[in-house]
């Protein structure tokens, strides 16, 4: 797949989500068919290639957005199952093609386990100590960083690299991103892409997910305090 | 607490067109594309059942609520 194809699929991934912002009908029409159209291309060949891989990575984005729109839950609920969706296609696709996410396995489903655990002890000391309330945007911003560093750092990143240089991973990888939060407003959009180039940065150098799962996690954290876009339930 | 709300601007028709098409596409499609579509129709088959279930669920709690307005 040549560069000009790759940007192609992401300028149609981005006219997508600014007509599904629009019309939701449009937008999920717009966006089924370029998941149909992208896939039906790859049939050429009988096996998958790199570049194949990092296509079907990019629909996965679609598809969580596709799913988020039937889903009958509040407004808190429906981002946990948004990134159950991602978290879920991008464990199966990373296992299914053995991509491994930098120096270590990081899609593991045990840490999945420790992230849980952590949740509910943090959920518990904050009810009981502090009296937090919605204190279940803990486990989320767990939740948040770990589906997003699989799919952002630790695939999309790593194919484009190695298909394209890092020079572009950095950029396609944070256009993406920026992409990915443009529901929450074109200011969002900016300044998510101008820290997903930081943590894509950080990534490209130290190839550690752990390092940036963790600034994702303060991140978020700093994010949902500073400028509370989740209404919470 | 999950709260149940079915509020969406888009009609359930299109999620079922959508999947029988991506059905089809798996169907006719070679091993690859069957690798590649099969955990998408996964996923959309399980928000197809979600979405059938609270429906069905809200419609049956709102002929209670109509019947014991009725009482």
């Amino acid at each position: 797949m040549k560069i000009k194809t790759f940007l192609f699929v992401i300028l149609g991934i981005f006219v997508s989500e600014l007509i599904f912002q629009w019309n939701q009908t449009f937008g999920f029409v717009i966006y089924a068919v370029l998941l149909g159209v992208v896939l039906v291309t790859m049939e050429k060949d009988i096996t998958l290639d790199k570049s194949e891989m990092l296509l079907i990575f990019l629909m996965i984005v679609p598809i969580a957005r596709i799913s988020e729109l039937f889903l009958p839950f509040s407004p808190l609920w429906k981002i946990f199952a948004f990134y159950a969706v991602i978290a879920f296609l991008a464990i199966y696709y990373g296992a299914k093609f053995w991509i491994k996410s930098g120096k270590v396995k990081f899609e593991d489903l045990s840490y999945l386990l420790v992230i849980a655990i952590l949740s509910v002890f943090a959920m518990a000391g904050s009810e009981y100590f502090f009296g937090m309330k919605n204190s279940i945007v803990i486990p989320l911003v767990l939740f948040i960083a770990y589906a997003e560093e699989i799919l952002f750092r630790g695939e999309i990143q790593n194919l484009t690299s190695e298909r394209y240089g890092s020079v572009y991973a950095v950029f396609f990888t944070s256009l993406l991103y920026g992409i990915f939060t443009i529901s929450y407003g074109f200011p969002v959009f900016i300044f998510a892409f101008l820290a997903c180039i930081i943590l894509c940065v950080i990534y490209q150098y130290t190839k550690n997910i752990y390092l940036t799962f963790i600034i994702n996690v303060v991140f978020h954290a700093l994010f949902f305090t500073l400028y509370p876009v989740v209404p919470l339930a | 607490m999950i709260n149940l709300q079915v509020a969406t601007q888009i009609s359930p028709i299109f999620l079922t067109v959508t999947l029988i098409i991506y059905l089809i596409i798996v169907e006719l499609g070679n091993e690859k594309m069957k690798k590649a579509l099969m955990p998408f129709v996964i996923i959309l088959t399980i928000i197809f059942v979600i979405f059938a279930i609270a429906s069905i669920y809200q419609t049956y709690m709102g002929l209670k609520l109509v019947e014991v307005f009725l009482r």
